[in-house]
């Protein structure tokens, strides 16, 4: 105990001896730090499965022909293609979704009130919940048979319950989407994946989950701004159907599942595409992607995202390089003094202990100044227009990370320079002095 | 060169650490510079646009239900046109800086293999209303400017007006005018090229690391079937750009109003605003990147700085000794300078081979252009001085080590 108490009594006094390199070594360490944690967060809120804790495998289909390379557009379809393969594969968790934005306003506010267009509104088939793991707070969902007839019901999330009623109450009240009427019969919890995966277009990081969910074949008549289709902007009527803005979306399929899900695709895709007679028709292939190769085909993660991992990781080790490289200068300065500790009893054990006690402070206190750094460059970030900025945040998780990494620097930045001063032989220093 | 390479291999920590901090600050340094100049370059390319401050872009026109027809946004064009102080008036499918709506495809001169990914504009008035500069050829005439398009125009023959990148990229060492183009061989349609342009950008630069920020053809006419247009309004020089926007927007809104989608406003943006706003996110990261090259030089001077001091001091006896034995203060200076540029060498040639692996292997993996040579003399030619910035200080301290240091606790 009092050894211990003196290893400490010597490092802090090795510090305050060298006010200028501890200062040194504890801002070029933060700094490190500070970088590296924040570029490998941003990188981790991209990178991140946006579905976390389901034990299943969520899959899209992409329609691709035969020879052809991925494309991500190729898993958007026609609104009566996905339909068909939903249709036809009842006993599947699989659903047919089509996503936009639109203005959504409770059903008793005047027509042309002002109302912005930004409420996110998803048309799915009736097996949504299970393909994507929603929870429902009161009421129900809408059934195949709404499917069906295209029945105007809509489940709408807590959140926009809130903003239209001013209460979450809202079963049996009605919501004008774009201009047609929906009546509500259900709630939903805020399903909030970490990324709005199933409409990513090109690094586009849509925000603003699915608020107002309504039965696939109510979008009848709905005008919405969609993303991800082939043509610009437009509706869910007759005269867009040749539109493709509908993705198949399944969930936890096994092998035979998957084979049939994709026998059907094929079948329906070469039926829906036939060309006039004496033009040989295009073969199709269609092929199953995670949600992670989806992401990965959609350039989730930007090409400079990753270079910058690499830039900050090799800045955090020219960092500690440079750290270690002042700390082993100073220590070793300290020969003539350890050769006399160590001539008067100290053991090695006791002089590598102080060095690392000292290391490690340092870089204790770099990590302490590394957290606000890290803070500001979060902050920072989000003003920049980035157009993933609203994905960057503060999580503890990056806080424990930030700690172990501190830790894991001091170690790194301490060990060989506490060892170089413990093996010091003592005679040889007190004869050289 | 003896008695400078034998004390690096007495000690070989400190110089070992020297050499090590160099080649990663090398290695980082060349990379980061690189990266910032591609995230510079949409910055640099010139766009072609004449007074940007005097070009009102108006676009996120979107219609309900159908696309707008084209009789209509010509009655726009003419209400518009009818505006005092504006000189040009362009109905188009998409205009630079817009960056909702985007026309690309891959254009190969008819009976040639070369294809270059191209941004089309398609709309009527454009090189009057972007304020082009033709550097070959003619305009499109009234009539090329009245035709019909079907759809948005995109396959069909017609003319074409392109810049001078993309004509030395199809027809390189020839004369683009009167050649013909298409999008893709199987592509029917057929385009000649009756103009060529200087510049003019594209509006997808993506992560700004294509080469082909300046590929881009002008096709004449109003799109038909689309319901995204973008109108570019020009401004006479003498004009209030700012009370001729207020008057294009009541136009606009007066004809188009009732047929736009209700919650969506379109937007009435100076082109110089657009691309303001358009390259804020580039700028961010050429701050970033920039910051983070003056951070790894400032660490690496400190890092050499430091350790040179404390070679230095371990050295002080043998220095003098060796002023003893006649050596000047000049001797001594620039052997340690020699030494620092030899390790700094050294350092800075494992860091140029690391930087070049780097690269080699985010090309592979990524979509990043090959690091250019030039880069590597450059990154070389910046720490070699940086070394011996560091070093000039512990230098100069070791050069006045007075002889009788030597005699000394011998």
């Amino acid at each position: 105990m009092a050894r211990g108490r003196y290893a400490w009594h010597l490092a802090w006094r090795g510090m305050r001896r060298h006010p200028r390199t501890s200062a040194m070594v504890v801002v070029v360490m933060a700094l490190g730090l500070a970088s590296c944690m924040s570029v490998l967060a941003v990188f981790h809120a991209l990178t991140a499965d946006p579905v976390a804790g389901r034990h299943g495998e969520t899959r899209t289909v992409m329609f691709r022909t035969k020879d052809e390379k991925p494309d991500p557009l190729r898993a958007v379809m026609q609104a009566s293609l996905v339909q068909q393969v939903v249709d036809r594969l009842q006993d599947q968790t699989l659903a047919a979704v089509a996503y936009g934005t639109t203005r959504v306003q409770p059903a008793t506010a005047p027509t042309d009130a002002a109302g912005d267009a930004e409420t996110a509104v998803m048309f799915a088939t009736s097996r949504i919940p299970a393909v994507f793991g929603i929870e429902l707070l009161r009421g129900q969902w809408w059934t195949a048979a709404d499917d069906h007839d295209g029945s105007p019901v809509a489940v709408i999330d807590v959140a926009t319950a809130q903003r239209l009623f001013g209460t979450d109450n809202v079963l049996g009240k009605s919501i004008r989407i774009d201009d047609k009427r929906f009546r509500i019969i259900g709630v939903h919890a805020n399903w909030a994946p970490a990324l709005k995966f199933y409409a990513q277009n090109r690094k586009q990081y849509a925000r603003g989950m699915a608020q107002v969910m309504a039965p696939f074949s109510a979008g009848d008549g709905v005008d919405m701004q969609m993303g991800q289709m082939s043509c610009p902007l437009g509706n869910m009527s007759d005269a867009w159907k040749q539109c493709s803005f509908s993705q198949l979306w399944a969930y936890d399929l096994d092998a035979t599942q998957r084979q049939r899900l994709l026998q059907t695709a094929t079948q329906v895709a070469q039926d829906f595409d036939k060309p006039p007679p004496g033009v040989t028709p295009v073969v199709y292939q269609p092929s199953l992607l995670t949600v992670r190769e989806w992401l990965v085909l959609q350039h989730t993660v930007p090409d400079s995202v990753r270079a910058y991992v690499w830039v900050a990781l090799a800045f955090l080790a020219l960092c500690l390089l440079n750290a270690a490289g002042v700390l082993a200068a100073r220590f070793l300065r300290r020969g003539a003094e350890l050769g006399v500790r160590r001539a008067l009893g100290a053991s090695r054990r006791d002089v590598f202990f102080q060095h690392l006690i000292e290391s490690g402070s340092l870089s204790a206190v770099a990590g302490a100044i590394a957290l606000p750094l890290m803070l500001g460059a979060f902050a920072l970030m989000r003003t920049q227009s980035i157009p993933y900025a609203a994905l960057i945040r503060f999580h503890p998780g990056t806080f424990i990370a930030l700690c172990a990494a501190t830790v894991l620097t001091g170690l790194a930045v301490g060990v060989y320079p506490a060892w170089r001063a413990a093996v010091v032989p003592p005679a040889l220093q007190v004869k050289q002095n | 060169m003896r008695h400078l390479l034998a004390p690096l291999f007495r000690h070989r920590l400190m110089p070992l650490l020297v050499v090590l901090q160099v080649a990663l600050a090398c290695a980082i340094a060349c990379n980061a510079l690189f990266l910032l100049q591609q995230r510079l370059k949409p910055m640099l390319v010139p766009d072609g646009i004449g007074q940007p401050n005097h070009l009102i872009i108006a676009s996120n026109i979107v219609s309900r239900g159908q696309p707008w027809e084209t009789s209509r946004m010509r009655d726009t064009e003419r209400a518009l046109r009818g505006v005092p102080g504006v000189t040009s008036v362009s109905v188009a499918g998409s205009l630079p800086m817009v960056l909702n709506a985007r026309m690309n495809g891959r254009v190969q001169g008819v009976g040639r293999d070369t294809r270059a990914d191209t941004a089309m504009y398609i709309g009527d008035h454009l090189v009057k209303t972007l304020g082009l500069h033709l550097v070959a050829g003619r305009d499109f005439t009234a009539e090329e400017d009245a035709v019909q398009n079907h759809g948005v125009g995109m396959h069909q023959d017609g003319p074409a007006i392109i810049t001078q990148s993309l004509a030395n990229r199809l027809f390189p060492g020839q004369k683009a005018l009167g050649q013909t183009l298409q999008l893709g061989d199987k592509d029917p349609a057929v385009r000649t090229v009756v103009g060529v342009v200087g510049h003019l950008m594209r509006n997808d630069f993506g992560d700004g690391s294509q080469r082909n920020l300046d590929n881009v053809m002008l096709f004449p006419g109003i799109p038909s079937s689309w319901s995204l247009p973008a109108i570019g309004v020009r401004v006479a020089p003498d004009a209030d750009p700012q009370q001729v926007r207020k008057q294009v927007e009541k136009v606009i809104q007066r004809m188009l109003g009732d047929g736009m989608v209700r919650g969506i406003d379109p937007s009435y943006d100076m082109y110089g605003t657009l691309r303001d706003e358009a390259l804020a996110q580039y700028r961010a990261s050429v701050w970033l990147l920039a910051g983070v090259c003056l951070i790894v030089l400032i660490v690496t001077l400190a890092g050499i700085m430091g350790l040179t001091a404390y070679w230095v001091q371990q050295r002080t006896r043998q220095i003098g000794i060796r002023r003893a034995l006649g050596a000047r203060r000049s001797d001594i200076l620039r052997y340690l300078q020699a030494e620092n540029l030899l390790l700094v060498g050294v350092g800075t040639l494992l860091g140029l081979i690391a930087a070049y692996a780097v690269n080699l292997w985010l090309m592979h993996h990524y979509e990043l252009p090959r690091l250019p040579w030039s880069y590597l003399p450059i990154g070389a030619a910046l720490l070699l001085v940086l070394g011996q910035l560091a070093v000039l200080s512990p230098a100069l301290r070791a050069s006045r080590v007075p002889p009788v240091v030597a005699t000394r606790s011998v």
